[in-house]
């Protein structure tokens, strides 16, 4: 069974550096993949991981547990995240790079015409995201890829959970009209 | 894709969609929510195309992370540790580098005095031999021997490695134990200023102690080695073919 992030944090607090390890191998990768759907750039999603996990270090020791500790590091990644001043080049290099290529199995038995569609497909929806206004992206990624309730996501912006249904909503409307013609 | 026949409980209800979709409405909302679909396309309509546009959104993944936890932790933590400011009073630090210089500065006077006596070390049979070759002498070099010079070049490099090791565990203590004190409250900070004078205090003693048996050992081993040197120098004055004699 999974040992909760509160516990871990108070076997930090006590001295046991192991700890932050158990975080790690927890956080590493909903953390990148936050930070990917935020910035549309693998390689800022990595400096902004490594920058939420230093914060985390170094906060740990003062961490009172008001908050559930995963809403405090979903908010430092989302700071930093809006922190980040992106430009359209980086976002064209970095979306390629976030689309993530299909396995070898997948290849096989698909035809390139289907795997190049994929990617393309990936691509579309990828750009439709992250053009989003940045209040109804982080809302509709958190509830879509990281399957957090409107109440969780409420706490972690600080809002009414009817203001984040309605950018809910707003995202998946706005979603639906750039992806339009791919619906079929 | 707009219908046109909207009721006017449409615009509250379609704000609903999102949390249907995503299973969050309450057993009355969500029974609100279906009755007005029942009689409402175009909100079925809305519903249909949202649904399908979050099917849509698990077309996009990303790469997963691939990095190894252990050895990400290990470069945050580090990377973290060098952010921490620097204790202004590093009396064990002061401690640690006094000790290493003074044994820097034995070990140097050691290797000059190997070196003025033209010391060879050799390996030979598995044991480590020492040979002089006091002025004058021509005795072949033996074979596989090391020179002074390499001797004192492989025990600096030996000391630098060393002190090296000392100083970045000793900065690796100190990371960890400043992440622990800037957690603790007034109480904590007080019982451990008086642990560690009293482990001070302990530590002292078992210092004095050893330094004391280091001492006497060194003088044993000082008083030994000087009559082996006699010893060694007075059979090579006497050996019948130095050429000296």
């Amino acid at each position: 069974m999974e040992t909760p992030d509160e516990d871990l944090v108070s076997r930090f607090q006590s001295g046991d550096e192991s700890a932050f390890e158990v975080m790690v191998a927890k956080w590493n990768e909903p953390i990148l993949q936050l930070a990917t759907r935020l910035t549309g750039d693998l390689e800022e999603a990595k400096d902004v991981r490594q920058m939420a996990l230093i914060k985390t270090y170094q906060g740990l020791g003062r961490f009172e547990g008001r908050a559930r500790f995963s809403t405090w590091i979903y908010r430092v990644v989302l700071n930093l995240c809006r922190d980040r001043k992106r430009n359209a080049a980086v976002r064209a290099r970095a979306l390629e790079d976030s689309v993530r290529e299909k396995d070898g199995d997948y290849v096989l038995v698909e035809t390139g015409f289907h795997v190049a569609r994929d990617r393309e497909l990936a691509e579309i929806v990828a750009q439709a995201v992250l053009a989003l206004p940045a209040a109804e992206r982080e809302v509709v990624v958190l509830r879509h890829y990281h399957e957090l309730g409107f109440p969780a996501i409420a706490e972690i912006l600080g809002s009414p959970v009817t203001t984040v249904k309605s950018r809910m909503t707003r995202g998946l409307t706005l979603l639906r009209t750039r992806l339009a013609t791919l619906e079929t | 894709m707009e219908h046109e026949d909207l009721t006017p409980d449409c615009g509250r209800m379609r704000n609903e969609l999102a949390g249907y979709l995503y299973g969050e409405l309450a057993l009355d909302a969500r029974t609100l929510l279906e009755a007005h679909l029942e009689g409402c396309g175009a909100c079925r309509e809305e519903l249909s195309g949202l649904r399908e546009t979050q099917a849509l959104l698990g077309r996009w993944e990303t790469p997963p992370a691939n990095d190894d936890p252990r050895e990400l932790a290990a470069a945050i933590a580090a990377r973290a540790g060098q952010a921490l400011p620097r204790l202004a009073v590093q009396p064990r630090r002061a401690r640690l580098v006094r000790w290493s210089a003074l044994l820097c500065g034995a070990a140097a006077a050691l290797l000059f005095l190997l070196s003025v006596l033209g010391t060879r070390v050799s390996f030979e049979g598995g044991n480590l031999q020492l040979s002089f070759a006091l002025p004058g002498a021509s005795a072949p070099a033996p074979r596989d021997t090391l020179s002074a010079d390499e001797v004192q070049a492989y025990i600096a490099q030996q000391v630098a490695l060393h002190t090296s090791h000392l100083e970045q565990n000793f900065e690796q203590s100190q990371r960890a134990l400043y992440q622990r004190v800037a957690q603790m409250n007034k109480e904590e900070l007080l019982r451990l200023a008086q642990t560690v004078d009293y482990a001070l205090d302990q530590n002292q003693e078992a210092l004095n102690s050893r330094l004391n048996n280091f001492a006497r050992t060194a003088a044993s081993t000082d008083a030994q080695t000087i009559q082996a040197l006699n010893q060694l120098a007075t059979m090579t004055v006497s050996n019948p073919n130095h050429p000296n004699r």
